[in-house]
C-alpha cells in the first residue's frame, strides 16, 4: 500500500517537473525565438520531446492506475462498458467547453496559418499556455480512452489477443521514439513510417474484439448507442474544429503522431461498437433470458446441494421460479400432507382451521395441501383462487401431473361455456380483479421417489401468459426442489434414527442397571437370575430384597411390564422403586406386598399398560416359600423328580385399582427340602417358537428343569436358557423379553 | 413380519371384529385404529372374534384395556368370543376374565347385547 502511494506521488513529481520544464522552455523560445525561429538547436528539440515523453507517461501510468483502484471486483474489464460511455461523454463535453472558453477569452491563442511551418509561429504567447493545457486535458482523456479500450479488447480474451493489443501499442510508441527530436514540416523517416504502418495493421486486428458487448443488458445497450456517437464526434470536433491537431504538434511532433495514432484507433474503435450495438440490439433480450436462466438454474442446484432445511428449499424455490418467469408473475408452493393413519382423524379436523390451507381431500384418501411459501400474492388471493380452482390440487394429488390453466376467466373447467362468442362477450366484460388478478396458471407437482410432496403454482395476469420455455423451466426448478427437499427428510430422518439409537442405548444402560448386580447371600440357599431384553429396551424384571436380619428371609420379584420399549422401561424403574419399599414393609405376606404394589402403581400407569408380577418370600430357617401371583406365569417347582406348576388365580397389576384385584389375589406356601428347584420366568420362555411356529410351552419347561436338578441354580439358569435358544435356532424366535430366575435349597455346609 | 388382520362385520346393533394373525406392539396399532373408529361413529357394542388369532402379546391386550372404560361409559360393552387355547391361557394368566366377558361362541356374545338392550 505504501510502496502505491509513493509511486503514485512520484509520478505525479515527474509529471510536474516535466511539464514545468517543458512549459518554460516553450515560453523561452516564444520569446527569444520570435526573431531566430530557424535556429533553435536540435539538443533543445529532444529535450523537449524527452520531456514530453515523461509527461504522457505520467499521466498514462497515473490514469492506469486510478482506473485499475477503482476497478469492479471480479472482472478482466475493470470498468462497466455503459458507465465508461456515460464518463466519457460528459468528460469530452467538459474538455471541449473548456478549451473553447479558453480559446475566446484569450484569442488569438492559435497559430499563424500564413507561416510555413505554422507549429513554430504561435500567435501569442497564450497559444503555448493552450498547447499545453490541451495536452494535460485533451491528451489525458485520449489516453484513457485507449486503457478503457485495451481493457473492452481484453474482456474474454483469447490466445492472441494481449499480445496483438501490445503489438499495437509497441510499435506506435516506436514510430513515435523514432521521430523524437523532429518539428512540424520534417520528413517522417522511413523507420518510424515502416513502425507506423505495422501498428496500422494491428489497429485493424485489434478493432474486432467486442466480445464484451454480448453479455451487457439491452437497456444498457441502448444508452450505450447514444453515448457512443457522441464520443466520436466529440472527439473529432476537437481535433478538428479546436485545431487541438496543431497544439499537440505544437507541443511536440513525435507526440502528436502517437496522440493522433490513439485518436484514430478509438474513433474508429467506438464506430465498430456502435455498429455492433446495434446488430446485437434485437437479439439481446433472448440472451439476456437465457443467461438469466442459466444463472438460475446454477444457482438453484447449487442451493439444493448446500441447503438441507426444507423451510429455506421453499422460499428459494419461490424466488427462483419468480426470477425466472418475470417480475409480473406470482408463485406460491403448497406442501402436500397425506393423510396417514394416525393423523387422518386429527389433521382433517384441526386442517380446515388453518388459514394457509388450499385443498383438502374430503373422502380422506389423499390428503391436504397447505402454502408454505409465496411471492407477490397474498394468502387470502391464494385462497380466494383455490376455492375455485380445487380441480387443480385434486389432479395434482391423484395424478402428480402438470396443471396448465392458459385463459382462466374462460376455461369450461371453471364452469366457462364454451361458447366463442359469449368468450368474447365475457373478455371485454372482465376485470383483471375478477380472477384475483390471475389470468394464466401452472402447477407443477414436485415428486419425489414416486411420492408427492407438493406442488408449485406460478401465475400471470395475463391469458397465456406461458410459453414452452416457461414450463420446462419450471419443471425444471421443480424437479430439482423435489429432490431437495427429499434429501433434507432423509437426512433428518436419519440423524433422529441415530439419535433415537443412541438414546436407547443410554436406556438400555440404565435398565441392565436396573436389574441386580449380585446375589443374595442366602443361608442354604441359591438363586440366580438372567434377562435378555428383546430389543435395545426390555421390559421384563427381576430383582432380590434382603428383608430380615441375618439373611434369614429373602424377596425375590419376577414382572413383565406390558408394552416394549422406552415406556416399560420406565414403568420397569417404577417398579423397582416400589419393590425395594414396600418389601420391608411388608415381610411376611406376598399377598399383602402385591396388593399394596397394585395400588401404588395403578396410579401412575396409563390405561393400556399393566404388569404381571411373581413374588415370593423365601424363609430360610424353615425352608418355606411364600408364593403370591398377580397375572404372572406359574412357578415351576421340581421336587424329588417332578415337576409341577404352581397355578394361582390373580390379576395383573394396574388392571384394576383396587377392590378386585384384592379379591383375587391368593398365597400359596410352599415347602422346600433339600436339593427342591424353584424356577421363576417369564412368557418369553414360554412362548418362544422354532421354525413350525410351536411354541417352547410348560412341558419343555418342566423337562429341562427337571433333568437338570442335581445342577446347581446358576447352571440349571443357564440350562433353560440354552434349551430355549437350541429350540428357536434354526428359524425360530424369542418374541419377547426372556428373563429366568433359579431358585434352590441346597445343603448347608456344616461348620 | 407377522402378519396381522382386524375386519368388522356386523349384526344387528353389534359389531363383530374379526382379527387373525399375530397381534403384537407392531399390529396393535391397526386393532386400536380398528376400534376407534367404531368409537368414534358410536358403535360400541363390540364384539372381538379371536377364532384366527394365531398369537397376543401384552401390548395387544393392552389395546383392549385402553378402550375399555370409554366403551362402557358409552354405554357399549367389549367382549370376547370364540378363544383358541393358547389365547385363553395368556388372558387367562393375567386375569382378563375377571374383567371381561369371554364367550366360546359369537352367537352368545350377540344374544348377550341383545339382553342387556332389551
Amino acid at each position: 500500500m505504501q510502496k502505491n502511494v509513493r509511486l503514485t506521488y512520484f509520478l505525479f513529481l515527474a509529471l510536474i517537473i516535466s511539464e514545468v520544464l517543458h512549459l518554460s522552455i516553450d515560453v523561452g523560445l516564444f520569446y527569444a525565438g520570435e526573431a531566430r525561429a530557424y535556429l533553435i538547436s536540435l539538443g533543445v528539440l529532444f529535450l523537449k520531446d524527452f520531456l514530453g515523453y515523461v509527461t504522457v507517461a505520467s499521466i498514462y501510468l497515473l490514469i492506469r492506475r486510478q482506473i485499475a483502484s477503482h476497478a469492479l471486483p471480479d472482472t478482466v474489464a475493470w470498468v462497466e462498458p455503459e458507465d465508461a460511455f456515460k464518463r466519457g461523454a460528459i468528460l469530452i463535453v467538459l474538455i471541449i467547453v473548456f478549451l473553447s472558453v479558453y480559446s475566446a477569452l484569450f484569442s488569438p491563442c492559435d497559430f499563424n496559418p500564413e507561416e510555413e511551418i505554422p507549429a513554430s509561429a504561435p500567435q501569442t504567447i497564450y497559444s503555448i499556455f493552450k498547447s499545453h493545457l490541451t495536452i494535460l486535458t485533451f491528451g489525458s482523456y485520449l489516453l484513457a480512452l485507449f486503457i478503457v479500450a485495451e481493457r473492452l479488447i481484453l474482456f474474454r480474451r483469447l490466445k492472441n489477443t494481449k499480445s496483438n493489443f501490445i503489438l499495437m501499442a509497441a510499435f506506435l510508441t516506436l514510430g513515435t521514439v523514432a521521430m523524437t527530436g523532429s518539428k512540424k514540416g520534417d520528413k517522417i523517416n522511413v523507420l518510424a513510417i515502416a513502425f507506423l504502418s505495422v501498428a496500422g495493421l494491428m489497429m485493424l486486428v485489434n478493432l474486432f474484439r467486442l466480445s464484451w458487448i454480448l453479455p451487457i443488458k439491452r437497456d444498457e445497450k441502448i444508452r450505450a448507442i447514444f453515448l457512443v456517437p457522441l464520443i466520436i464526434g466529440g472527439i473529432i470536433i476537437a481535433l478538428d474544429r479546436l485545431k487541438l491537431q496543431e497544439h499537440f504538434t505544437a507541443y511536440s511532433f513525435s507526440i502528436s503522431l502517437f496522440l493522433e495514432g490513439i485518436a484514430i484507433f478509438g474513433v474508429l474503435y467506438l464506430t465498430v461498437t456502435l455498429f455492433s450495438l446495434l446488430f446485437y440490439l434485437p437479439t439481446s433480450e433472448a440472451f439476456e433470458r437465457k443467461s438469466s436462466e442459466v444463472k438460475n438454474l446454477y444457482a438453484m442446484s447449487k442451493f439444493i446441494t448446500d441447503v438441507f432445511e426444507e423451510e429455506k428449499i421453499y422460499d428459494s424455490l419461490v424466488s427462483y421460479a419468480r426470477q425466472a418467469c418475470g417480475a409480473s408473475s406470482s408463485v406460491w408452493f403448497d406442501l402436500y400432507h397425506p393423510y396417514s393413519e394416525e393423523t387422518r382423524s386429527a389433521e382433517s379436523t384441526t386442517a380446515s382451521k388453518l388459514p394457509n390451507l388450499q385443498w383438502r381431500d374430503l373422502n380422506g384418501e389423499y390428503g391436504f395441501f397447505k402454502t408454505v411459501a409465496q411471492q407477490n400474492i397474498s394468502l387470502e388471493d391464494i385462497q380466494r383462487f383455490s376455492s375455485k380452482a380445487g380441480f387443480i390440487w385434486k389432479q395434482i394429488a391423484e395424478k402428480k401431473s402438470i396443471v396448465r390453466i392458459d385463459d382462466i376467466e374462460n376455461d369450461v373447467r371453471f364452469g366457462a361455456s364454451p361458447s366463442a362468442l359469449k368468450q368474447f362477450w365475457r373478455r371485454i366484460k372482465s376485470t383483471p380483479a375478477s380472477s384475483n388478478g390471475i389470468g394464466s396458471i401452472v402447477s407443477v407437482p414436485l415428486v419425489a421417489r414416486n411420492k408427492l410432496i407438493g406442488v408449485l403454482c406460478v401465475s400471470k395476469d395475463v391469458e397465456y401468459g406461458f410459453v414452452k420455455e416457461d414450463l420446462e423451466l419450471i419443471t425444471t426448478f421443480a424437479d430439482q426442489a423435489a429432490v431437495a427437499i427429499d434429501n433434507s427428510r432423509l437426512i433428518r430422518e436419519l440423524i433422529d434414527k441415530e439419535r433415537l439409537q443412541q438414546e436407547l442405548l443410554v436406556a438400555q444402560k440404565i435398565q441392565l442397571r436396573l436389574l441386580p448386580q449380585s446375589q443374595p447371600k442366602m443361608k442354604g440357599f441359591e438363586v440366580d437370575g438372567v434377562s435378555y431384553p428383546a430389543y435395545e429396551v426390555g421390559g421384563d424384571y427381576f430383582d432380590y430384597v434382603q428383608i430380615g436380619e441375618n439373611s434369614t428371609t429373602v424377596g425375590i420379584i419376577i414382572a413383565d411390564v406390558s408394552g416394549k420399549g422406552t415406556s416399560a422401561a420406565f414403568y420397569m424403574a417404577e417398579l423397582k422403586g416400589i419393590v425395594q419399599s414396600l418389601a420391608r414393609i411388608y415381610p411376611n405376606s406376598p399377598k399383602e406386598f402385591l396388593c399394596k404394589a397394585n395400588e401404588t402403581i395403578a396410579r401412575g400407569l396409563e390405561k393400556a399398560s399393566f404388569i404381571s408380577a411373581l413374588y415370593g418370600i423365601v424363609d430360610t430357617e424353615r425352608g418355606l416359600l411364600h408364593l403370591s401371583n398377580a397375572g404372572h406365569c406359574p412357578a415351576v417347582v421340581v421336587q424329588s423328580n417332578t415337576a409341577h406348576l404352581i397355578k394361582m388365580k390373580g390379576m395383573a397389576l394396574g388392571l384394576d385399582k383396587g377392590a378386585l384385584f384384592s379379591r383375587n389375589i391368593q398365597e400359596v406356601q410352599v415347602e422346600l427340602n433339600i436339593g427342591d428347584v424353584v424356577v421363576l420366568y417369564t412368557d418369553g420362555v414360554i412362548e418362544a417358537v422354532d421354525k413350525h411356529g410351536e411354541q417352547f410351552g410348560y412341558e419343555r419347561l418342566m423337562d429341562v428343569a427337571r433333568r437338570s436338578r442335581q445342577k446347581s441354580a446358576s447352571e440349571i439358569k443357564n440350562d433353560i436358557f440354552n434349551a430355549v435358544n437350541a429350540f428357536t435356532n434354526d428359524g425360530g424366535a424369542v418374541r419377547d423379553d426372556l428373563t429366568i430366575v433359579v431358585l434352590k435349597r441346597c445343603h448347608i455346609p456344616q461348620p | 413380519m407377522a402378519s396381522f388382520n382386524a375386519s368388522v362385520r356386523q349384526s344387528g346393533k353389534t359389531y363383530i371384529i374379526d382379527i387373525s394373525g399375530d397381534l403384537d406392539a407392531h399390529t396393535s396399532i391397526e386393532l386400536e385404529r380398528t376400534i376407534q373408529e367404531l368409537i368414534d361413529t358410536g358403535r360400541t357394542n363390540i364384539i372381538v372374534n379371536f377364532s384366527k388369532l394365531n398369537y397376543i402379546s401384552s401390548a395387544g391386550l393392552g389395546v383392549f384395556m385402553s378402550f375399555i372404560d370409554e366403551v362402557r361409559s358409552k354405554g357399549g360393552d367389549i367382549k370376547f368370543s370364540n378363544m383358541p387355547d393358547k389365547i385363553f391361557q395368556v388372558f387367562d394368566l393375567l386375569g382378563f376374565p375377571l374383567l371381561y366377558e369371554i364367550y366360546d361362541d359369537e352367537n352368545k356374545a350377540i344374544e348377550k347385547f341383545q339382553m342387556t338392550a332389551s
